[in-house]
């Protein structure tokens, strides 16, 4: 688990989002600006890119020369937290290629070992059962097209 | 004495055994789809939609229509229980009616959500039967200008609302109005911030980031603490609203009422829009605005009621002019179509049938959602009892599906999980998630609105101020400002201490 001041963390979230607004501003100079009367896909943008620098730039001088009476520690993430997002991120790149049970057995089954005392092959078949009732609720009861695997 | 006779013919093509049927099956799937995150009522509208094919058109529609309300009294549902909004106008139920579960009042916060839902959508209901054709011309004043006024207010009705700083806040608004122009622009297709990826065509998608946001982050904020997340054994008492919640509640609702009917006539963003004037108005006249954020019954209470009271002015733009104002009426009018039938200004000549059986359907089906809904309060909230550790598999199978349902793209899982760790670390800093998600669903219809109305008026900036309507939306939008600005010169705070252990921010 990392540990950061609350003042750290509010500093990077403000230069993330600087660079975000940086990012739109470069971005949206190749999009067609159109004529003031009829504005391009590129002002809207642009727009918001200034804006958004500006606020975070203000936020940022906020938080560097505002007072904080207390320096707040906020601990961030754990191994449940990064493994998760992970599994889910993960799930999109597998999900059409090894199919809904396959993938949501795995999903179900890492989670469970994760979370819970259960023993790994209580996990496996308890997560295989899972998968095979969502995959019958989602797809035959809701109409959910769910994919199965690519060699079916 | 007309409209009476013709409601009372209604009531006969209603109350129909086979039509009667197909409204508690409209209501009862709608109820269903509205509490699964991201199935929606669109999805649950496209299910069902070739099943009316072959049906007289009156019960296709009844049905659909069911299907239409039934999945806003759902979509407060997982709002409420898991922090997930089950659709856009839940998003403000999030905030105060997961706090209530957390603290083991999710009966209360269910209950008070479903009575406030039928109250709303009965005095919705009653608005489009006597106000449908004037409804109707006044929508058709609701132009670009005055639409991009009427959001600039709404925008900036959000930065009072929260409860983050108004920095952090407008750092939101202006993130997720820029998330808002990814995809195509709605007018030349110029692909924008895609980085040449056809999947980010259509944008990030709004329920992979509102899931991600919401529900997402707070599976992981449990994850800090997991072995202490304790399962909520909820008793037959707890369900229960005490006297005083009901009493709380009445004001919330009759003004949620009234808030829902008012900005129930701007096209496509009127539950959000008045789910959140609602919160707002509840927090500015309550006696203890810094609570909330942290579990007030007023604020599950009027949202909720808005929110429905606005559904029967979504349709009045499809039944009156033949225009269907947001996604779903547009299925309900493919409905019509397949039958022949066209829905505009000759529909209540032409096909009274239809738009009186209607009307009344929509009495009787919202009599049955509120008893529908009731007693599933007691097996909703018993879902809270589970485990955590089996709860959260439980729980993100469900996301996956729905979020994968919505288009069939795998990206939108990735979206989905990408969100759920920046809403988490959002969080962790006290920045205000709910209003970056409000901010991207109002993004797109800003822009529209704003390029629009200077297309209209060649340049012109006045076309922004120039009707009343404009004015009015304006000048509230001026004075919020200048009051807040005041306020924060002067260092008092309008909005409650943000020192908090409340995990929403």
């Amino acid at each position: 688990m990392w540990k950061s001041t609350e003042r750290k963390g509010e500093l990077v979230i403000s230069g993330i989002t600087f660079c975000v607004g940086f990012v739109g501003i470069l971005m949206s100079r190749d999009m067609p600006k159109g004529e003031y009367s009829v504005p391009g896909p590129g002002v809207f943008p642009a727009l918001l890119g200034i804006l958004l620098c500006g606020v975070s730039l203000a936020l940022t001088v906020q938080i560097l020369f505002g007072h904080k009476p207390e320096k707040k520690v906020v601990a961030i993430g754990n191994r449940y937290i990064w493994a998760t997002t992970a599994a889910i991120i993960g799930i999109s790149f597998f999900f059409e290629r090894l199919g809904f049970i396959l993938v949501m057995a795995f999903f179900v089954g890492f989670l469970l070992r994760l979370l819970s005392n259960l023993r790994w092959i209580a996990c496996i078949l308890w997560a295989f059962v899972a998968a095979i009732a969502a995959y019958g609720f989602f797809h035959f009861l809701l109409g959910v097209q769910l994919p199965s695997a690519r060699w079916f | 004495m007309d409209t009476i006779r013709h409601l009372l013919d209604g009531f006969q093509i209603a109350l129909t055994l086979m039509n009667l049927f197909y409204c508690f099956i409209g209501v009862l799937w709608g109820t269903i789809v509205g509490v699964l995150p991201g199935i929606g009522p669109m999805g649950g509208l496209a299910i069902l939609l070739p099943m009316t094919f072959k049906m007289e058109p009156t019960s296709g529609i009844i049905m659909l229509a069911g299907i239409f309300y039934g999945a806003m009294y759902g979509g407060s549902t997982t709002s409420i229980l898991l922090n997930i909004p089950g659709e856009a106008a839940s998003v403000v139920t999030c905030i105060d009616g997961y706090q209530m579960a957390r603290k083991g009042r999710a009966g209360p916060a269910l209950v008070v959500s479903a009575l406030g839902s039928f109250v709303g959508g009965t005095l919705s209901i009653v608005a489009l039967m006597l106000f449908a054709p004037p409804l109707a011309k006044v929508m058709l004043k609701i132009g670009p200008g005055e639409e991009f006024s009427l959001m600039l207010l709404a925008l900036i009705v959000m930065s009072f609302v929260s409860r983050a700083p108004m920095l952090k806040t407008l750092t939101m608004i202006l993130l997720g109005l820029l998330f808002a122009t990814v995809g195509m622009d709605p007018f030349t297709a110029h692909p924008r911030f895609t980085f040449g990826y056809t999947g980010f065509a259509e944008g990030l998608g709004f329920i992979s980031m509102a899931i991600g946001l919401f529900g997402i982050s707070e599976i992981l904020i449990n994850f800090e603490e997991i072995a202490s997340v304790e399962a909520l054994k909820p008793t037959l008492k707890s369900l229960l609203p005490r006297w005083k919640d009901l009493k709380d509640s009445a004001g919330a609702v009759g003004r949620g009422s009234l808030i829902g009917l008012v900005f129930g006539f701007i096209p496509g963003a009127a539950h959000i829009i008045s789910a959140f004037v609602s919160y707002a108005v509840e927090k500015k006249i309550s006696k203890h605005p810094e609570e909330f954020g942290t579990g007030r019954i007023e604020a599950v209470a009027g949202p909720e009621t808005a929110n429905n009271a606005a559904t029967g002015s979504a349709l009045v733009p499809l039944l009156v002019l033949g225009i269907p104002a947001i996604p779903s009426t547009a299925l309900l009018m493919s409905a019509l179509l397949v039958h022949n039938i066209n829905p505009g200004p000759q529909l209540i000549q032409n096909h009274p049938d239809i738009f009186w059986g209607l009307i009344a359907s929509m009495y009787v089906g919202n009599c049955m959602l509120v008893f529908l809904n009731l007693p599933l309060v007691g097996i909703f909230v018993n879902f809270l009892r589970i485990p955590y550790s089996y709860l959260a598999p439980t729980i993100l199978v469900i996301c996956i599906v729905g979020v994968y349902g919505v288009s069939f793209n795998t990206i939108d899982i990735a979206v989905m999980g990408i969100f759920g760790i920046i809403g988490y670390l959002l969080r962790k800093f006290r920045f205000d998630v709910s209003t970056l998600i409000l901010a991207v669903v109002l993004g797109d219809r800003i822009e529209m609105s704003f390029r629009r109305a200077l297309t209209i008026s060649e340049g012109s900036l006045l076309i922004l101020i120039k009707s009343s309507f404009s004015k009015v939306f304006v000048i509230a939008a001026l004075l919020i400002l200048i009051l807040q600005t005041i306020a924060w010169l002067s260092g008092f705070r309008i909005r409650g201490e943000t020192g908090s252990s409340n995990t929403q921010n």
